[in-house]
């Protein structure tokens, strides 16, 4: 009885101390990968990029289904094609970056697997992450409410200074790329969301940060009865979700 | 040589010679040792008093898991309150404060949705793995 609590004890410590090590090495770690994110559930998304990540800032290069880059530094977001990037009006969090949120606020288990480490929570979505000896992902999946996200990371390099060639390319422009501001009010209340053609208008579905699902549509009339219409700069926006969402939506939008 | 005189004298094998005042005296101090420890062989000790032996060997039994119980708790909390303390919390989301009175929920003349706004929805979809 002594000898197993003093083992469970002294066990338990050193897993969380372990555990700390690890997922501090991941926060810190200073890569240069190519991964690829599948995801099922409301929609289905390929992604193929490329991604450099060092001392919290981040360069990722879409290469697939089309070419996009967007670079995070000192908390801003910037996004474009080419080189010419421009302020993003949402803030752009991939699910590296979720996960490392998430992480945060979880009581997370560290597994060592010998060649790799094997980390598991829940926390907006069960999450199960796998990362090499070094911190850098090999593989992060976050199952929400039945969508099921994966990003693989194919190919691994940690990089111990910044990409200064890269980076002498890029074009900042601290002008914000336009988004009317309830509809970005509304999207930033979003867990996240899908662009889809409903009957050939377009509409945004998504899940919002308290679970509900919320269509947005697009066009001149409304999909169905006991939507809200909101007219924003002679645009249309009819809102399709429950009544008690209705009233959250609009307080948020009449903040 | 005397023990085997005694011993034959308490097996009967011989007769005890009353006029031998000294063996006559062994034989008594003998037969009351022989009293006092089978007195002493056959103590049993009250109910109360095996009460007070149990819980004492018990609670001897219970220290060692009490001490490494507590030391093991009190690691814990030091380790969640310098966790608690020492640790940074994750950068805050975008503010949602400031944003203008630009809706209405009046009828009015209506324009499609502009396709650069719907170009920077599909980057942002694209690109964006949640908020």
């Amino acid at each position: 009885m002594k000898k197993t609590l003093m083992i469970t004890i002294v066990t338990l410590l050193l897993l969380h101390l372990f555990a700390e090590n690890i997922v501090d090495l991941w926060k810190r770690v200073s890569y240069h990968s190519r991964r690829v994110l599948i995801e099922t559930g409301i929609s289905s998304r390929v992604r193929l990029e490329e991604i450099y990540k060092w001392m919290g800032n981040k360069l990722v290069f879409v290469l697939a289904p089309s070419n996009v880059i967007w670079f995070r530094t000192n908390g801003r977001c910037y996004l474009g094609e080419a080189y010419n990037l421009r302020r993003s009006p949402l803030e752009i969090l991939d699910l590296e970056d979720l996960a490392l949120r998430d992480i945060e606020k979880a009581k997370y288990t560290v597994v060592n697997k010998g060649e790799y480490y094997e980390i598991s929570f829940e926390k907006n979505g069960k999450y199960l992450i796998f990362l090499d000896k070094t911190g850098i992902p090999i593989k992060i999946k976050r199952d929400y409410m039945g969508t099921v996200s994966e990003l693989i990371f194919e190919y691994r390099e940690p990089i111990d200074k910044p990409p200064d060639e890269i980076l002498s390319k890029l074009s900042l422009d601290e002008s914000e790329i336009y988004l009317p501001k309830p509809l970005m009010t509304l999207l930033q209340n979003f867990r996240f969301f899908r662009i889809q053609n409903y009957k050939g208008n377009m509409e945004i579905y998504g899940i919002m940060k308290n679970g509900a699902k919320v269509r947005i549509c697009f066009g001149t009339t409304p999909p169905s009865t006991g939507t809200l219409t909101i007219e924003l700069n002679n645009m249309k926006l009819f809102i399709v979700t429950d009544e008690k969402t209705m009233e959250t939506i609009k307080e948020i939008i009449h903040k | 040589m005397w023990n085997d005189r005694l011993n034959r004298i308490l097996d009967g094998e011989e007769k005890i010679d009353e006029s031998d005042e000294n063996l006559k005296n062994e034989l008594t101090i003998y037969k009351r040792i022989i009293e006092v420890y089978s007195m002493k062989l056959d103590y049993r000790p009250s109910d109360n008093l095996k009460d007070k032996i149990l819980k004492k060997i018990e609670k001897r039994k219970k220290l060692p898991i009490l001490i490494f119980s507590t030391a093991g708790i009190t690691a814990l909390f030091l380790i969640l309150f310098f966790q608690f303390f020492f640790t940074t919390s994750p950068n805050p989301s975008s503010s949602i404060a400031g944003i203008p009175n630009e809706v209405n929920l009046n009828e009015g003349g209506v324009v499609p949705f502009p396709n650069d706004l719907v170009e920077v929805l599909k980057t942002i979809e694209l690109v964006s793995d949640g908020f």
